[in-house]
């Protein structure tokens, strides 16, 4: 691990002011950061430690949203009645991702902006421009049964890897940060950005931005909503492919849906040709067959992974008919 | 007489695991302990060119860094571990031994400094420059028939040709398994200190005889001059059986500093610093006639080894006998890759060859429309088919009965895809046959020292590496001598102690304690003439017993081994024997005396074959939807002659039929065909399985008594019987419930969603 | 070819110690240490404290060998980095068993029922598994095997494990 300086913030200000200066990074439960630093993936100067921040922690809930501080650990919002309850997809894809013993350190803040697990960027040595801009990407000419099939570009192929923010592009949730010019809202599907030729540049965050929260609108959609997960290992792995759905149905008629994807895309997915697929139509195993294959319709696959292509629409079909059912669990 | 062996005895280390006091040897680290951190390269073949290791070493508190240009001459060569050559290493070739690169994760550098932070960023700062050169990895890039190709063992009984043509099925399949990584949870580490010119080190080791050797000959010291300590070993599986270059290269770091250097390896490195299980590739001919009787059986095996040894995995001794196959022509043969040389891993020659046949005879039961535990019951040998010898005992059928009875095989539905739950969860049953070859070890001493308080100490430099042979060798000292068991402690991982033998093959139990057999049975006449003497009248001691530690006369006198002893010339009772594995031919039994070589032979001995049998059954449950497989119940009844411990044994066989549900459905190393390295390299990316991929693991073990395989009856195999033949179970289950057959392990979900 | 720059994104430093001092409660017993801020807990209870029984498997968080109670928590040690733990309070398996040496229940389950092979494992499975019958995720043998699934055992001693676990949870 690179040398670096460590401070110790105990106010916002103090965070958005240490987090400015120039190779600086904030760090949260340490999950993907403290990894990828040892792996030397990571080579922060200046390292932010923002877990103490008063206030930035706990789940609050009202009749029209849910509020999660940046600084909740996964396995309290995971477990959180309220969550459970009137949220599923939220608290499932929580539950379904890594260990107790990560969920008990990582944060919900640092869950949205974790890095992907794309082998080659991870190894520290081959080229990748995510990494290293301008070496190329590995993926793309050798084993890429990982990379994403929608979303990639001639630069980059890497899947987002977290499970939580495919149920929050769904469900329309927005992120609440600290700025340099003050307190600020961006809807969620805003805050990564498509690869296009700078892989490098994950999020539309600036330098110094800290987030403090993540807010779910409460709808019929999430209330009745599921979430499903196909990984190589039952636990403690991340998704082939992984899907967020919520409907509400009327009459025998879907009237509103929410698709999410993950693990097949390179940043948090909405499909919104899924949704549009089941509006309007009453929902059967061949209408949620129809969503799942109008959300990879799209889609490309490299040498390895076409598996996404072929699973991904069942996972959807199979997210979409549990939330039929009103969120029934795995 | 107590019954000691054959009782399912509490492991005599247990508490010391569950208490965290057992030291495994990253956790001992004497006073003033410098830390050592590893380089690795990042091409897979040419050469270096530049090295610059100036970064690191103007780092305050870098004491050394190593390369190839300062290695100098200091260390020696050193030969690759073959059972019939010889030689200790997992690879002749030291990777700081030149400028040349043979595989991607070379190591480069080691790099030595006060503090592990320090050093690891030392290691960071080294910079290579150099030329790199075209490499291959992978079978699929070499032709069957490429220059190169090295043909090993071969096996050719009556005329195959004729039976194929001759018969009413055949069944001719390719079948392939994947490279593998052993990934025991402890790393390779290595802890080096010298003291008056002789070196200690901690190594985790399944052979600390063999690390002594070879550490002697690599550092140009004499064996007497070098200890090799390993008292736990946190998983070997085979991977810690060779001994690895980075152990000389602390070792030869710790003599340049003069003080103790311990080095740490991450998992990354660990996948490529040490062998793997290599890629094989099978095509297997199997016919047989209209009411299924086995014609013929003909198997060709391809499989990596690296440029710099020539690794030999001769599975189909193992499957050629497994049936009664009248034709057999078997084919081995291997090919050098740009990769470290692979080597062995739990059932290493058996389970990718049985997985190849198993599949083959459920593909013919299928065929046939017989069911598949029948069609392998149908053809039980008389004798083994390759030499017409008899099997020293054989009860696959009995496991096979008991087996079926525990899964409740007679409810299968034979169609696939005819069997589901409730929800719509498709169901699969297979079976699978499980064989083990006998293997013996070589030469072994043992010493058994008796005190004056009537206890024991049973030393021999052997090693647990989780197999309980600590727990098994007490039992057998204990039983045989007439000692209680709570009064035996067994001293193992230090080969400073009586020569052991390495820990491979599931050859301990019969081998190494057939060895403390022989000295506690000498324990025990010595006792026993002692008592003799003691008693006062001259008294058969024919008449006398001991157990519990009290010799017992029939009239009723009896006296304390305690006392026994204490009346001893010098209060203690030492007995040193040398075992020599009977049917161990002499000019073996010289080399390993005398170079340290590794030495197995079995399963064919002058007048008999022995084998460990068993029959596996597996359930798999695949999601209708996603077709994601997660295993259901694993059933697996073995007959392994006598079972010395249940409890130790039962273990070990859930744990490799677990092994077997990971090789079958998820683990496998990938390889970047272009840049000939392995990819997924770390415990997210190669997946063992994790406690949720598992169900129900219901275990059995049959009666069955054997008195040709060794004195204490115990066949063995339990270490890697479970493995063996639970993948192709699997995959029998996996078409029995979706109907794709698949030929390649591990099955993975992409397989299952074509068409 | 080229290995990778290393000194790619650095910064002229700021100014600021090479080591910090921590407080820390380990095992109940108050402790401050100077640490260079790159140690992390792991490293510094195994190579500075001598509490060897939490094992490193991984250092990347993927096998649960490393894990420690922090705050009363199952946590990965190996990812945890000390300055950042400042504060806390540290358990780890050295203090699982009374001072006289009897075996806490969980330790006791793993001896019964041979929830183990080559050990080197257990002590991560056995903090794991204590937390994970406090949290109440040990109420169904599949609940253990979903909520011990973090601590990963290359002997694959999983049913004994489970075995263990519920056996404890049962008895409360
Ligand atoms: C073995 C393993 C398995 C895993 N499996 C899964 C899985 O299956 N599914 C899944 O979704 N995830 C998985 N994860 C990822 C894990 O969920 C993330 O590592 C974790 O959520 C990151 O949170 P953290 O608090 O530890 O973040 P940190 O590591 O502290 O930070 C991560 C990043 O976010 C930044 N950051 C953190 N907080 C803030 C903030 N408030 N404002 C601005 N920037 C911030 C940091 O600078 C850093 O760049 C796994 C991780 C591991 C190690
Ligand atoms: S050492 Fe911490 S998870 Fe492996
Ligand atoms: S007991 Fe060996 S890894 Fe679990």
């Amino acid at each position: 691990m690179r040398p670096f300086t460590y401070a110790r913030v105990s106010s916002l200000n103090e965070a958005a002011r240490e987090s400015s200066r120039p190779g600086a990074m904030v760090l949260a439960g340490g999950t993907t950061l403290v990894d990828l630093m040892r792996g030397n993936v990571l080579a922060p100067d200046h390292l932010v430690d923002i877990r103490r921040l008063p206030g930035l922690d706990g789940v609050e809930e009202t009749g029209t949203w849910l509020r999660i501080g940046a600084l909740s650990r996964m396995a309290d919002v995971a477990t959180d009645e309220r969550v459970r309850a009137r949220y599923p997809a939220i608290a499932e894809s929580l539950r379904l991702a890594a260990s107790q013993q990560v969920r008990n350190m990582a944060t919900i803040g640092g869950n949205l902006l974790q890095r992907t697990r794309c082998p080659y960027y991870r190894d520290g040595d081959s080229p990748c421009n995510k990494r290293e801009p301008g070496t190329g990407c590995s993926a793309l000419a050798g084993p890429d049964r990982d990379s994403a099939v929608l979303g990639g570009s001639e630069s980059c192929v890497a899947v987002y890897p977290g499970d939580l923010g495919v149920s929050l592009v769904a469900f329309e949730a927005s992120v609440e940060l600290l700025s340099a010019g003050g307190p600020k809202t961006l809807p969620f599907a805003e805050l990564h950005r498509d690869v296009a030729d700078e892989p490098e540049r994950e999020t539309t965050l600036s330098p110094g931005d800290i987030v403090t929260a993540v807010t779910i609108p409460n709808s019929a959609l999430v209330r009745g909503s599921a979430y499903v997960k196909v990984a190589d290992r039952a636990r403690y792995a991340f998704a082939i492919a992984s899907a967020a759905a919520g409907l509400t149905i009327e009459d025998g008629v879907v009237t509103a849906a929410r698709v999410g994807l993950g693990g097949v895309a390179t940043r948090p997915w909405r499909s919104h040709e899924a949704e549009a697929e089941l509006v309007g139509r009453p929902l059967t195993a061949d209408t949620a067959k129809a969503a799942g294959r109008a959300a990879f319709a799209a889609a490309r696959a490299g040498r390895d992974n076409a598996v996404k292509i072929t699973l991904g629409p069942r996972v959807v079909e199979q997210a979409c008919l549990r939330a039929g059912q009103g969120g029934e669990r795995a | 007489m107590t019954k000691i062996l054959g009782t399912p005895v509490v492991r005599t280390d247990a508490v010391a695991k569950v208490t965290g006091q057992a030291a495994y040897v990253a956790d001992h680290t004497p006073a003033g302990t410098l830390h050592a951190a590893l380089a690795t390269g990042t091409i897979s073949r040419g050469r270096i060119t530049a090295i610059d290791a100036g970064g690191a070493e103007r780092l305050p508190g870098v004491r050394l860094v190593l390369t190839h240009r300062n290695l100098g001459d200091a260390v020696k060569e050193g030969q690759f571990l073959t059972p019939v050559l010889g030689g200790q290493f997992q690879t002749s070739f030291n990777p700081l031994g030149s400028d040349e690169i043979r595989y991607s994760g070379q190591i480069v550098a080691l790099a030595v400094a006060d503090t592990p932070e320090i050093a690891e960023e030392a290691a960071r700062l080294i910079r290579v420059e150099y030329e790199e050169v075209p490499a291959v990895i992978a079978l699929a890039d070499l032709a069957p028939d490429a220059p190169g190709r090295i043909d090993l063992h071969g096996l050719q009984t009556g005329d195959t040709a004729t039976a194929l043509a001759e018969s009413h099925v055949v069944v001719d399949r390719e079948y392939a398994t994947s490279v593998n990584h052993h990934n025991p949870i402890e790393p390779f580490h290595a802890a080096a200190l010298w003291q008056d010119g002789r070196l200690e080190i901690r190594v985790p080791s399944q052979w600390v005889t063999g690390e002594r050797f070879a550490l002697a000959g690599a550092l140009g010291v004499t064996e007497e001059d070098v200890r090799v300590v390993s008292p736990y070993v946190g998983g070997g599986f085979g991977s810690k059986g060779a001994t690895l270059w980075h152990t000389v290269l602390t070792a030869e770091a710790a003599r340049r500093l003069d003080a103790p250097v311990k080095l740490s390896i991450t998992r990354r490195q660990m996948f490529t610093i040490a062998s793997f299980r290599p890629e094989s590739r099978h095509w297997v001919r199997l016919a047989a006639t209209s009411d299924g009787r086995f014609t013929a059986y003909e198997h060709e095996v391809l499989t990596q080894t690296s440029r710099s040894d020539v690794l030999a995995l001769p599975g189909t001794d193992n499957t050629a006998r497994l049936y009664a196959f009248p034709n057999i022509h078997t084919r081995e043969s291997t090919i050098g890759v740009d990769v470290n040389t692979p080597g062995f891993m739990r059932g290493p020659l058996e389970y990718p060859e049985l997985f190849a046949l198993e599949s083959a005879v459920d593909e013919l039961a299928m065929v046939l429309d017989v069911d598949p535990m029948e069609l392998r019951l149908r053809n039980e040998p008389a004798k083994e088919p390759v030499e017409g010898l008899r099997y020293s005992s054989r009860s696959l059928q009995e496991c096979y009965r008991r087996g079926a009875e525990l899964f409740g095989w007679h409810r299968r539905r034979a169609r696939p895809g005819s069997m589901r739950d409730s929800d719509g969860t498709l169901i699969g049953w297979g079976c699978a046959s499980a064989s083990y070859p006998v293997f013996e070890g070589g030469v072994c001493d043992s010493r058994i020292t008796v005190g004056s308080d009537g206890r024991a100490l049973v030393e021999v430099a052997s090693q647990d590496i989780g197999t309980g042979t600590y727990t098994l060798l007490a039992q057998i000292a204990a039983e045989t001598s007439g000692l209680a068991l709570a009064d035996v402690r067994v001293a193992l991982g230090d080969s400073d102690l009586p020569r052991g033998l390495a820990t491979a093959a599931s050859s301990t139990t019969g081998t190494v304690g057939a060895a403390v057999h022989e000295n506690a049975r000498s324990v025990r006449e010595q006792l026993l003439a002692a008592a003799a003497v003691r008693f006062g009248r001259p008294r058969a001691v024919e008449d006398l017993t001991i157990s519990d530690g009290v010799v017992r006369a029939g009239d009723g006198l009896r006296i304390t081994v305690a006392e026994l002893v204490a009346d001893l010339p010098r209060g203690v009772l030492a007995v040193e024997i040398r075992h020599t594995p009977p049917r161990l031919p002499a000019e073996m039994a010289q080399t390993t005396l005398r170079d340290g070589t590794f030495n197995i032979t079995g399963p064919a001995r002058p007048d008999h074959v022995a084998f460990s049998y068993g029959a596996n059954f597996a359930e798999v449950r695949v999601d209708p939807v996603t077709r994601q497989v997660r295993m259901g119940r694993m059933v697996g009844v073995f007959a392994v002659g006598r079972v010395l411990n249940p409890r130790i044994a039962h273990g070990l066989l859930a744990g490799g039929m677990i092994w077997g549900a990971g090789h079958a459905l998820m683990e496998k190393t990938v390889m970047d065909r272009d840049r000939a390295r392995f990819v997924n390299t770390d415990l997210a990316g190669y997946h063992i399985a994790a406690n949720a991929d598992i169900s129900d693991v219901i275990v059995e073990t049959v009666d069955e008594h054997d008195d040709l395989v060794n004195v204490l009856g115990a066949k063995g195999g339990v270490g890697e019987m479970g493995i063996v033949a639970m993948p192709a179970a699997i995959a029998n289950a996996v078409f029995h419930a979706t109907g794709v057959r698949v030929r390649r392990l591990p099955i993975l979900v992409d397989d299952l969603l074509i068409g | 070819m080229t290995t990778p720059d290393p000194e790619r994104t650095s910064h002229p430093p700021l100014e600021a110690p090479d080591t910090f001092q921590v407080n820390l409660t380990v095992n109940g017993t108050a402790r401050t240490v100077d640490v260079d801020p790159r140690t992390t807990l792991l490293t510094l209870l195994r190579e500075r404290f001598d509490l060897t029984g939490t094992k490193a498997g991984c250092h990347q968080g993927t096998c649960g060998a490393c894990t420690v109670h922090v705050d009363g928590r199952r946590a990965l040690s190996c990812l945890i980095l000390t300055v950042s733990a400042d504060d806390a309070e540290i358990r780890t398996i050295e203090d699982l068993a009374e001072p006289d040496g009897t075996l806490h229940p969980m330790q006791r389950a793993f001896v019964e029922f041979d929830a183990l092979q080559c050990g080197f494992c257990t002590p991560g499975q056995i903090m794991s598994a204590e937390a994970c019958v406090r949290e109440g995720n040990a109420e169904s043998d599949d609940d253990v095997r979903e909520y011990m699934s973090g601590n990963l055992c290359r002997c694959s001693a999983y049913p004994n494990i489970v075995r263990a676990v519920r056996s404890v949870a049962e008895s409360r």
